[in-house]
């Protein structure tokens, strides 16, 4: 069992952090939260409704509000589809209207910093970075109230990094999207999210701001994560 | 010390090699239009009536009025050989698209679905490969009696599991994809999923496989016509115009020859096609 028995909530506007060591059922959550994957047991809410058992018509409905970001970012493309078509995707699902989509696909593109050329590039025509950058684009495209970020910057190197998180958290000011941060690092999450749980073998062990967890952790695991990271 | 000599350093051109591969490509493709041109328009080339029997010109080798000699009955052989394309490639081509249709089909819906219908259907696929598939293909053309299209229902019974479990395997592959995730995070129907993300991606596997068994089926195809059940006489068809030659084998080899030579010939182009297609969708071409 990846996961068993956790709870906890995230507030409207929160940045939540969920660290944690390969394999202890982190993305099992994410993937969890958006039905990709089904719960044995529990709930999930959304605002105050529960997805849990959500049909398929009611669950395309809820995508627009949660979207997800990925920890590959080539491969989250179609790799036989252009960046633009994949970011029209969702909205032309929605029923809005192609020049309009393409419309919007290239403004999301500026917003994340590639010049609206990217919208008729192959992913493997560009480098991790840009395509993440692309994902990101996708991601906001429908103004997702919940954001989650699976590992999102942990296939990029540290400068890209640190310029993918800052346009996280400007999305998250400016739209007052909530965000989950899926990460294992420490220092990363200290430096983005209001809260942090801490995952082990599929159950949450410590609960807390960023600077209580990393100054007194509590729990044995926590303080070996922490001292992995030093 | 100091040394004066400066190494120039040659990379070699990965260019060459991709080069030829395009220039296959090209040639093959040209030299199969040649044939499936040919086979349209064979009534229209053929220098005399395939059909028309004139005893007294019976068995003639090679000459300059019949390049390719006549058949017992007098017959052209060219013209037969010509006629018999039409036959042959076009029955051929049919089997292909249907049972990689077919099979395709077949292989999306279960490697998408999964679960029990899924085991199902794979179990009854094990069932179609597990027997010899010559054997059944007789078995059935023979229920079904003569004819060439009953030989192609024949074979694409026992062939389309082929194309199934090749892409159920390749859609079992492609379906973890983060974007196969990020598509169903954009509210694509599985439908949409299925025809925009997961087939053009398992297409290549899928059209080489199809280009080379053209190749195969159309032997398969040919044997039972030798066999007696596939096209019926007096249609031209390769496979039986070999089987009404064999048994002047000695007498008269060139009866025998002139199809032969044609499902050889035409096999290899296709078979010649179908590698290259595979050399060119080759994700390491691309780069």
């Amino acid at each position: 069992m990846a996961v068993d028995g956790i709870s906890f909530q995230i507030n409207k506007g929160e940045c939540l952090g969920l660290v944690g060591e390969s394999g202890c059922g982190k993305s099992t959550t994410a993937k969890m939260i958006t039905r990709l994957e089904a719960a044995d047991e529990g709930g999930i809410f959304l605002n105050g409704k529960e997805i849990t058992q959500a049909g398929n018509k009611e669950l395309r409905a809820i995508y627009r509000d949660i979207q997800m970001i990925f920890q590959m970012p080539v491969d989250s493309f179609n790799p036989r589809i252009r960046l633009g078509e994949s970011i029209m995707e969702s909205m032309i699902n929605q029923g809005m209207k192609r020049h309009r989509a393409k419309a919007r696909a290239q403004e999301c593109l500026a917003v994340c910093g590639l010049p609206k050329e990217f919208a008729d590039r192959y992913p493997h025509q560009v480098s991790g970075g840009e395509c993440q950058r692309a994902s990101i684009a996708r991601a906001i495209a429908n103004q997702p109230s919940l954001l989650i970020c699976d590992e999102a910057t942990s296939a990029l190197d540290v400068t890209i990094q640190a310029q993918i998180l800052k346009l996280i958290r400007q999305f998250q000011n400016e739209m007052g999207m909530t965000c989950l941060l899926i990460c294992h690092d420490l220092a990363l999450v200290q430096e983005v999210c209001d809260r942090v749980l801490v995952m082990s073998n599929g159950r949450i062990v410590e609960e807390g701001t960023p600077d209580e967890i990393i100054m007194n952790p509590r729990e044995e695991y926590t303080k070996r994560l922490i001292d992995s990271v030093l | 010390m100091e040394i004066g000599l400066e190494k120039s350093v040659t990379v070699r051109k990965s260019k060459t090699r991709k080069d030829q591969t395009k220039l296959k490509l090209y040639v093959f493709s040209a030299l199969v239009v040649v044939l499936l041109v040919i086979a349209a328009f064979a009534s229209q080339l053929v220098p005399y009536d395939p059909y028309q029997q004139d005893l007294g010109k019976a068995l003639q080798a090679p000459n300059s009025n019949y390049l390719l000699g006549t058949d017992r009955y007098g017959r052209d052989l060219l013209s037969r050989v010509i006629m018999g394309a039409q036959a042959t490639i076009f029955s051929s081509l049919l089997l292909v698209c249907i049972i990689s249709v077919i099979g395709t089909g077949v292989g999306l819906f279960c490697g998408y679905k999964g679960g029990k219908i899924d085991s199902l259907i794979m179990r009854i696929s094990d069932v179609f490969l597990a027997f010899p598939g010559m054997v059944f293909a007789i078995a059935v053309a023979g229920v079904l009696g003569g004819g060439i299209m009953n030989a192609v229902l024949a074979l694409a019974c026992i062939s389309w599991p082929k194309f199934a479990r090749l892409a159920r395997g390749q859609v079992l592959s492609v379906k973890n994809m983060p974007y196969i995730s990020a598509s169903k995070l954009s509210g694509s129907r599985p439908a949409k999923i299925i025809f925009k993300h997961i087939l053009p991606n398992i297409m290549g596997p899928i059209l080489v496989t199809a280009t080379l068994d053209i190749g195969t089926m159309m032997m398969e195809l040919a044997g039972l016509s030798f066999l007696g059940l596939g096209a019926m006489p007096p249609i031209a068809e390769w496979g039986s115009m070999m089987s009404n030659g064999r048994s002047m084998l000695q007498t008269s080899p060139w009866v025998i020859l002139a199809p032969g030579g044609a499902i050889f010939i035409t096999v290899m182009v296709f078979n010649l096609l179908g590698d290259t297609v595979r050399d060119v969708l080759d994700p390491k071409f691309k780069k």
